[in-house]
């Protein structure tokens, strides 16, 4: 139901803490792979005709369910800097008020990006060096 | 109004939840099963809500999904717009200070997990995402 990283490259990879890590990240796969199946309508159907609202459903459970999961991650890292003192309360309402002044005048690009999938992913932030 | 109540309702009784739970971890496995099986629940009904609708519809079903991917992406999209402006502003962080990239990318990488194991044991993110009462973090 959720991809194996939060950073989409292989070379950043979940299991660089040894197998022990990769095993608990497999035991968090299959657990929500069990969930998936009780809770998506998907596999309603099994051996009848593809019922497409009920993909498109499933789809966007998913696509909203990552959406938050993110939202939280990041969230959970930048409360983490300023605990850090990495960046200060005021540094970060300043930096956040530009962004969003920002974002907010691309929002139509990211409508846009809704109805074409061009790109899969976010497109104003990016991780990779 | 009313979902905003409800969501209040909800946040103080996950509160009370977890104020309980953090007393042992018997009771937080505990709590955590008892939430899991009610939102597996819930969650149920919803999809079988879902199946009757949609599997009922007796218009053309090009119409409906268009109709469908409509209302979904116009609910993912203030979700989308708030991720965008918070992955900003942390790559604005790194940006200045270059040197932290690598322990961030680990960090967030850490997070990432640790949020999605919860979500594997109580589903509550998923739960209420479908109730339309999330209301996320805010910074």
């Amino acid at each position: 139901m959720l991809p194996d990283s939060f950073i989409s490259k292989p070379s950043v990879s979940v299991g660089y803490g040894g197998t022990e890590k990769s095993i608990s990240t497999n035991t968090v796969n299959d657990k929500l792979l069990v969930l998936e199946k009780k809770i998506l309508s998907g596999r309603h159907y099994a051996g009848q005709s593809r019922n497409r609202l009920l993909e498109e459903t499933d789809r966007h459970i998913k696509a909203r369910l990552l959406c938050a999961i993110r939202i939280e991650t990041l969230h959970n890292m930048i409360v983490e800097l300023v605990n850090d003192e990495v960046i200060n309360q005021q540094q970060l309402q300043e930096l956040l008020n530009e962004r969003t002044d920002f974002i907010i005048d691309k929002q139509q690009a990211i409508w846009l990006n809704q109805l074409t999938q061009e790109i899969n992913g976010p497109l104003y932030y990016s991780f990779k060096g | 109004m009313v979902r905003y109540i409800t969501h209040l309702k909800d946040k103080i009784m996950s509160n009370i939840i977890k104020s309980i739970s953090s007393e042992s971890n018997i009771d937080d496995n505990k709590n955590s099963e008892f939430t899991l099986s009610e939102n597996i629940a819930a969650l149920i009904e919803i999809k079988n809500a879902n199946i009757t609708r949609l599997t009922q519809e007796t218009t053309d079903i090009t119409s409906a999904l268009v109709n469908l991917k409509w209302m979904n992406r116009q609910d993912l999209h203030p979700w989308l717009v708030k991720e965008e402006i918070y992955g900003a502003v942390l790559a604005e962080i790194i940006t200045r200070y270059p040197g932290l990239q690598h322990n961030i990318s680990e960090r967030l990488e850490q997070h990432y997990q640790r949020i999605k194991a919860e979500e594997a044991e109580t589903l509550s993110i998923t739960r209420s995402l479908a109730d339309g009462c999330w209301q996320g973090s805010i910074l």
